[in-house]
């Protein structure tokens, strides 16, 4: 009986042990739809997908989308226009994009988490690639210098935004721990600004110039880009010598230009344009964005989402360069962009004017128009759309068909920023600067407006800055412009007006508020200084980390 | 009786220190009834079993390759004219991830009384679960910038007793049972791992639905006393411009419950005012099945309900005018507040058009946060059968009608319309009520 337990014992011990040993070779598996991190950082090819996802980063490409899901993903930039004073969200006063800047800004707005968020998964993406492309091998050191400085534009471009909006946000340079998330803290708005330019100036070097990116690589950031955005720091830091000598490098690469055909740089048709010389990129059917979708009118199918507001509309001057009035006999209710500056109907659809073969009727007598101006109906709120970026005629799907780029950073903003950097600095203003720079973007072939000629800073600024918001209308700068000029209190205050509609015989019954020139209500702000120019922490972060808000 | 067993189980999902994992498990039992010193009551008391076990037992429940740090694929982007494939890091994952353990404690007894006519069981649990496998995504900063994977984080302690009562008895032809049971559950969270924030009103937890010693997916909010009367009203209430910047009459009234001070501050905010407003977890869960028999007639009934719970009516179902989406409900219009004739506790605040970002008056307040206790009827059955004698001369074996319903009561508290056994907003498929006829018939 002991012989046989003993003979027992070591069979069961034997598959024991054999159990153990085939087991370990099963249990030991590897993913084979994703890359497992040790055995990637090899190649090249590698690395450029890498790179590819950096780029990527949150940005959704899922055709409609109802929040921004980067600073650069469409919805982004052009719907952050409504916390302005150059849209209204057809949504109402209580989307929240209207309520960060009208005084009912709150630690829960969710607009202003996506903002957040997007920017710390870009932010981890990047950590993750700078930390470990050091490891590549099978790539050469420029290509490998030129990949480094790209991430290194794109995360000082998130920490640029940050510290814009926010000021004083957590700095993280490296991948985290969940624990260490947590707990990390916030640093000094200046030092989230000097890290921006440190970084940027250390990738400006190591990207090529814009005239060297080959068109099957467009998309990717040039060195004009990282000045680009290494001039939009200093200018909001007022540190305008810097500003203009980087504005100044660029204009001397003389790379880009000042498209003569201003409404097709915002459509497929020319979206490489060497005006453009950072953008975000879509692609018809796999990247689409639905950008027309929400621009487009009832008539033509669309959301009315995006509804420029009275303000834009009088900033158009007349076509001889004198500043918009309703007393003004050039003015005509019915035909708003008569007299104006073209870039009026570029960027705007008013009552009666026809897109795509079909005539848009906000006219409040127009009862039966599908965009007659009300506050209900899925139309227009302030009797204008915007048609900056949509292709008349387009055949396809508004919502998925669609690819057009979307601008980030245009030749004309350099210019208008080269311009305000000599004026702020205290630089002598010539008629030379002037033409070189604001007569330049307002006189080009399809605009030609007549020149500025302007040369007392005082008196040139006001123009200056009109001509920043015409030109660069629904592009996504004029909150950030608003900012730093230190004038967004007094501007997003009061009523808020629409289009005119002088002859109306339902005017008084139908609008909320009267008006002397007989332009429809739309909303009322009331920014509330010191507090709304930076976004309060996310509700969400100081659930989880309450240090973000001691 | 005595059983022991001991598993040593591995797993592929775990990186190879962490793959094997020991799970020992015994229980013992005694029946008292079949012991000589048990005979004098034997006649009352039929039977009696005691049990007990212990065990620990391992979980490997997650998705494959948690503890590997990947790139995703997906991060495609449109260069030039194309689109080029991209890649990226959009996980965190824990290189030492391993087995989650629960041990079990379980006392009890099992016991049948005149002539096993009554039964009564009784068990007392005590699970513990430890190193939780879970993403605690919404224990951890956004700032991490990933999505995170399953990691160990977290204790969680059930406690609580399962009761059973069953009789069945007949008297003549009449023939009836009862069957019951209740359930007592103490959920209590011991540690969150990841999320163990020491928040600013000392409570331990993150902020939003976990809290140590508290049961887990707690409400956690404000307390609210109905709504605005006038403009008097808000300028001597505390300042609530951190959650309504622009108060208005009909709004709701937020309570300043503490602040840094650990009283009230006179000002409404996120870190000190929100507290535990209820649990969406039941305390108690019952049902009972209960059957009688009278010669062919037969009825059946099946009841099922929660208690000690609480429910919330968020976005479509919730809100008047929410998101572009949804409508009026009846009882929103009933019971809104009316400027005209304001009266403190409305049913529904002010009407206005809420987006799908929510507003200052949808805060998670106990205002949204009903009683989710229900009693169900889920099923009621009558039959008759018809005596053979009967049926045999037309040349049937068996003939039975009967009529059966299916959740056609149920006792609540919720909104109209609304139902809080699905506990959860946005659009569902209501539970149906169905009845149906039918007749079984053999030859």
């Amino acid at each position: 009986m002991i012989v046989q337990t003993n003979l027992i014992k070591k069979i069961c011990f034997s598959f024991f042990v054999l159990f153990f040993f085939a087991c370990e070779d099963e249990l030991n598996l590897n993913p084979k739809n994703q890359y497992a991190n040790e055995s990637f950082w090899t190649n090249e090819t590698n690395a450029m997908l890498a790179l590819t996802g950096v780029y990527r980063g949150p940005i959704s490409h899922a055709g409609t989308q109802t929040k921004p899901t980067d600073w650069w993903s469409y919805y982004g930039v052009i719907l952050l226009e409504h916390a302005t004073d150059n849209a209204y969200d057809r949504r109402g006063d209580n989307s929240n994009f209207v309520t960060i800047t009208n005084g009912n800004l709150l630690a829960n707005n969710s607009y202003i988490l996506e903002y957040w968020k997007s920017s710390y998964k870009r932010v981890a993406i990047c950590n993750d690639f700078l930390e470990n492309i050091i490891q590549v091998d099978e790539i050469n050191e420029t290509t490998k210098n030129r990949m480094i400085a790209e991430v290194k534009f794109i995360r000082a471009c998130q920490y640029f935004y940050l510290s814009q909006f926010w000021g004083s946000v957590p700095l993280v340079t490296n991948t985290l721990t969940p624990d260490e998330a947590n707990q990390v803290e916030k640093v000094d708005r200046s030092t989230i600004v000097e890290f921006v330019i440190k970084e940027l100036n250390e990738a400006v070097p190591h990207l090529p110039r814009y005239k060297d990116i080959p068109l099957a690589e467009s998309g990717r950031a040039s060195r004009q880009a990282a000045l680009g955005f290494l001039g939009r720091i200093y200018l909001a830091e007022k540190r305008f010598t810097e500003a203009s000598s980087v504005y100044k490098e660029i204009i001397d690469y003389n790379d880009n230009i000042i498209d003569p055909d201003y409404r097709s740089i915002f459509l497929a048709e020319n979206e490489t344009s060497a005006e453009n010389i950072f953008s975000v990129k879509y692609l018809e059917g796999d990247a689409p964005n639905s950008v027309q979708l929400y621009s487009y009118p009832s008539i033509l199918q669309g959301f009315s989402l995006i509804n420029p507001l009275g303000s834009l509309a009088e900033s158009f001057e007349f076509n001889d360069g004198t500043p918009f009035s309703y007393d003004d006999p050039r003015y005509n209710s019915r035909n708003l962009s008569e007299n104006r500056d073209p870039r009026f109907s570029y960027t705007l659809l008013a009552d009666g004017d026809s897109f795509s073969g079909q005539k848009f009727i906000t006219h409040p007598d127009s009862i039966n128009s599908k965009d007659v101006i009300s506050y209900a109906n899925q139309a227009t709120r302030t009797g204008y759309a915007c048609i900056k970026f949509c292709q008349e005629f387009f055949s396809g799907d508004p919502r998925n068909d669609y690819g057009a780029d979307v601008p980030l950073l245009r030749y004309a903003e350099i210019l208008l920023s080269y311009l305000e950097a000599k004026l702020e600095a205290g630089d002598p203003i010539t008629q030379e600067l002037l033409d070189q720079t604001i007569n330049k973007v307002r006189g080009r072939e399809s605009v030609n407006m007549p020149s500025v000629t302007e040369t007392d800073p005082d008196l040139l600024r006001p123009l200056l800055r009109n001509e920043r918001r015409v030109e660069l209308a629904m592009e996504g700068l004029r909150y950030w412009d608003l900012l730093r000029w230190g004038i967004i209190g007094e501007t997003l205050q009061g009523d808020f007006w629409g289009a005119p509609y002088p002859d109306s015989q339902r005017y008084a019954t139908v609008t909320k508020k009267i008006d002397s020139n007989a332009r429809w209500y739309v909303t009322s702000k009331n920014f509330r200084v010191g507090q709304d120019e930076f976004w309060p922490i996310p509700e969400s972060e100081s659930n989880i980390n309450p240090k973000l808000i001691q | 009786m005595l059983e022991a067993t001991v598993r040593h189980d591995g797993s592929s999902r775990f990186p190879k220190t962490q793959k094997y994992g020991t799970f020992p498990s015994a229980a013992i039992g005694w029946r008292i009834s079949e012991e000589e010193f048990f005979n004098p009551v034997s006649k009352i008391v039929s039977s009696l079993k005691l049990k007990a076990s212990l065990g620990v037992l391992g979980n490997q429940n997650i998705g494959n390759y948690p503890y590997q740090n990947t790139l995703s694929t997906g991060f495609n982007y449109p260069f030039g004219s194309g689109l080029t494939t991209g890649v990226a890091r959009s996980t965190f994952k824990d290189p030492t991830i391993h087995w989650e353990t629960t041990e079990t404690k379980d006392f009890g007894f099992e016991s049948t009384f005149f002539n096993h006519k009554l039964e009564f069981n009784a068990t007392y649990f005590n699970r513990v679960t430890s190193d939780i496998l879970f993403r605690p995504s919404a224990s951890v900063s956004s700032i991490l910038g990933l999505g995170i994977s399953e990691v160990n984080t977290g204790k969680l302690k059930n406690t609580g007793f399962e009761f059973e009562l069953m009789h069945n008895n007949s008297v003549g032809d009449f023939r009836y049972s009862i069957q019951s049971n209740l359930s007592i559950i103490n959920n209590e969270v011991v540690s969150l791992g990841v999320g163990n924030v020491d928040l600013p009103n000392g409570l331990v937890g993150n902020g939003s639905t976990l809290f140590v010693g508290f049961p887990m997916s707690l409400y956690y909010g404000y307390k609210t006393d109905g709504v605005f009367l006038d403009q008097s009203d808000i300028d001597n209430w505390a300042d609530q411009s951190k959650l309504n910047p622009n108060p208005v009459a009909g709004d709701i009234r937020y309570l300043d419950i503490n602040g840094p001070e650990g009283v009230p501050d006179g000002i409404v905010d996120s870190q000190y005012d929100r507290t535990k407003i209820g649990s969406q977890i039941p305390k108690y869960t019952f049902s009972f099945n209960l059957s009688a028999k009278y010669k062919g007639f037969e009825i059946a009934a099946f009841l099922q309900g929660v208690s000690g719970v609480s429910g919330y009516l968020d976005g479509v179902p919730g809100y008047a005018f929410y998101g572009d989406i949804a409508n009026l409900q009846r009882w929103q219009m009933e019971g809104r507040f009316n400027p005209e004739s304001p009266t403190r506790y409305p049913d529904y605040p002010r009407l206005e058009d809420i987006r799908q970002t929510g507003g200052p008056n949808t805060q998670l307040s106990d205002w949204w946060v009903l009683d989710a206790s229900y009693l169900r009827l889920k099923n009621i059955q009558f039959g008759y059968t018809f005596p053979k004698s009967l049926i045999q001369s037309i040349g049937m074996d068996n003939l039975k009608i009967f009529c059966s319903a299916e959740n056609i009561l149920s006792l609540n508290n919720y909104r109209q319309g609304w139902d809080p056994e699905i506990n959860t907003n946005g659009n569902y498929y209501p539970i149906l009520k169905v009845f149906s006829l039918g007749v079984n018939a053999s030859f």
